[in-house]
């Protein structure tokens, strides 16, 4: 099993969540983080870890795609805020990249 | 003026974020309507009567703005704001007389206005950065300050008042301090102007800028206050119609004084927005008014500090001016101020364009509250029963998080 941690971070509210993520080969076994957010942008990592366990990597770039789509046209969510709920997918990509190296 | 039946939930409008923009009283939106539908033309430029007309009204603002901060008209230079007009003293005079190695000492109070020309300029000149550091109460750090001065700075650039903690610096103290190491002082009074007295004779300072609409103004408009020495020394940073007195195909001559500096159409609808919110300031006093937002203040402080989990940044030592910001340990200020949102009261959360500083206290981002003439005691009231009812709503709430 392999592991790798990166973070995702906002300089302009100070917001940072950093997340673990556990692969055996292909395939995520358990997802975890921490950090400092605003609630949009927690519970965006929460459900995100939540979605992403038990699936492959190319799988997760197709759901942060069709998430980050989902954010963009939200009209409940401000122009200012989408960066908070878009904050953890940067940080699973993150992960994503160092795991391909 | 902003109406107060505007709020989306149902309730009043309570507006408490005038530090990022105050609202502009029903006179000052006239005066720039009436000037629009009777007057509109260009200014220095025609013979007809509306071309006289508005440019005696542009050069009456220019006057009024000139007595309001306590200078002579010749060396008030009209700009779009307080920005540009800090990006004209480093582009205009800094680029021309510092050079590589002089020390530029920049308070780290300073908005980013005021802290990121001149980082542009250095990396482009050569010249050194030093930051004198704030102490938690709101004022600079003795030590940090005389380490400075030590350097010699041949500039010293400063907020007048913070636009996260709301101190008043002693300007005119730092000023004397600076000349006699022989520094030039550069003053953003952005936060202060049209909120507490400003004075730039009597403080001393070389330069200082400001933003109208800060003050009751309408958007588009600031000026740069320069000594004489600083405007003989200044090159024009725009050319353009208006900057000049000649201009053959070999070149141009700049125009005297002022006008050398001021290339294009100016902003003249918001020249007499200006100065009408500068005669609606003046009816009232600007004493009245600073003793307003200062009592505010006080009672801001005063309940902030019975509430459980809240921090006010600084402390109350007479130097508040109109705003106070704070911290929260159970709610992030982003959510602090969409709370308040929608229940209709509207403040500022995040690091205020003053990152270096929340940074040196290692802070992300605060929660602001700023007042104008407009705001009473039963919207401090407001503000303060929704703060408390949220913290109450979250009392294990924590910042940081974690899922294992």
């Amino acid at each position: 099993m392999e592991s790798f941690s990166a973070i995702g971070s906002n300089p302009l509210c100070g917001d940072s969540v950093t997340v673990f993520i556990d692969f055996d080969g292909d395939r995520i076994v358990d997802a975890r983080w921490e950090g400092y957010g605003c609630d949009l942008c927690l519970k965006s990592v929460d459900d995100l870890l939540d979605e992403i366990i038990g699936r492959a990597p190319r799988e997760i770039e197709e759901l942060i795609e069709a998430n980050k789509a989902q954010v963009a046209n939200d009209s409940d969510i401000g122009r200012t805020r989408k960066k908070c709920a878009l904050l953890p997918f940067e940080a699973v990509e993150n992960v994503l990249s160092l795991h391909s190296r | 003026m902003l109406n107060q039946g505007n709020s989306a939930f149902g309730s009043p409008l309570v507006y408490l974020d005038s530090a990022a923009t105050s609202l502009m009283p029903q006179m000052v939106i006239d005066a720039m309507s009436e000037y629009e539908e009777t007057t509109r033309s260009n200014i220095h430029r025609g013979i007809h009567r509306f071309a006289e007309t508005s440019t005696e009204l542009y050069e009456e603002a220019r006057e009024c703005l000139a007595q309001t901060i306590g200078c002579a008209a010749k060396n008030v230079i009209l700009t779009h704001g307080a920005t540009e007009s800090i990006n004209m003293m480093a582009r205009g005079w800094a680029a021309n007389v510092l050079r590589k190695k002089d020390v530029v000492a920049l308070f780290v109070d300073n908005h980013h206005a005021n802290i990121v020309p001149w980082q542009m300029l250095a990396a482009e000149k050569g010249m050194e950065l030093v930051f004198v550091e704030i102490e938690r109460q709101g004022n600079y750090d003795e030590l940090s300050w005389e380490r400075a001065l030590s350097l010699k700075p041949k500039l010293v650039v400063l907020p007048h008042v913070c636009n996260v903690t709301g101190f008043m610096h002693s300007v005119s103290n730092i000023t004397d301090t600076a000349h006699s190491v022989g520094a030039c002082v550069l003053v953003d009074c952005a936060q202060g102007f049209g909120h507490v007295p400003l004075d730039v004779g009597a403080w001393g300072m070389d330069a200082a800028v400001g933003s109208s609409h800060k003050a009751y103004g309408p958007f588009g408009i600031g000026f740069l206050y320069a000594n004489d020495q600083v405007i003989d020394e200044m090159k024009p940073v725009y050319g353009g119609g208006g900057m000049v007195s000649m201009v053959t195909r070999e070149g141009f001559t700049a125009a005297e004084g002022t006008a050398a500096f001021e290339a294009g159409t100016p902003a003249v609808s918001a020249a007499v927005g200006m100065k009408a919110s500068l005669v609606f300031i003046d009816g009232l006093g600007i004493e009245a008014l600073a003793a307003h937002s200062s009592y505010l203040c006080d009672e801001t402080r005063r309940g902030l500090d019975l509430i459980p989990g809240i921090k006010p940044l600084g402390e109350r030592r007479g130097r508040d001016s109109s705003m106070v910001s704070f911290v929260s340990e159970r709610i992030h200020p982003h959510d602090i101020a969409a709370g308040l949102d929608r229940r209709g009261i509207a403040v500022r959360a995040g690091h205020h364009c003053a990152m270096p500083l929340h940074e040196s206290w290692g802070i992300p981002a605060t929660v602001r509250v700023s007042f104008g003439v407009y705001n009473t005691r039963q919207d401090v009231e407001s503000f303060l029963e929704a703060l408390e009812e949220m913290h109450e709503e979250r009392k294990d709430g924590v910042v940081f998080s974690h899922r294992k």
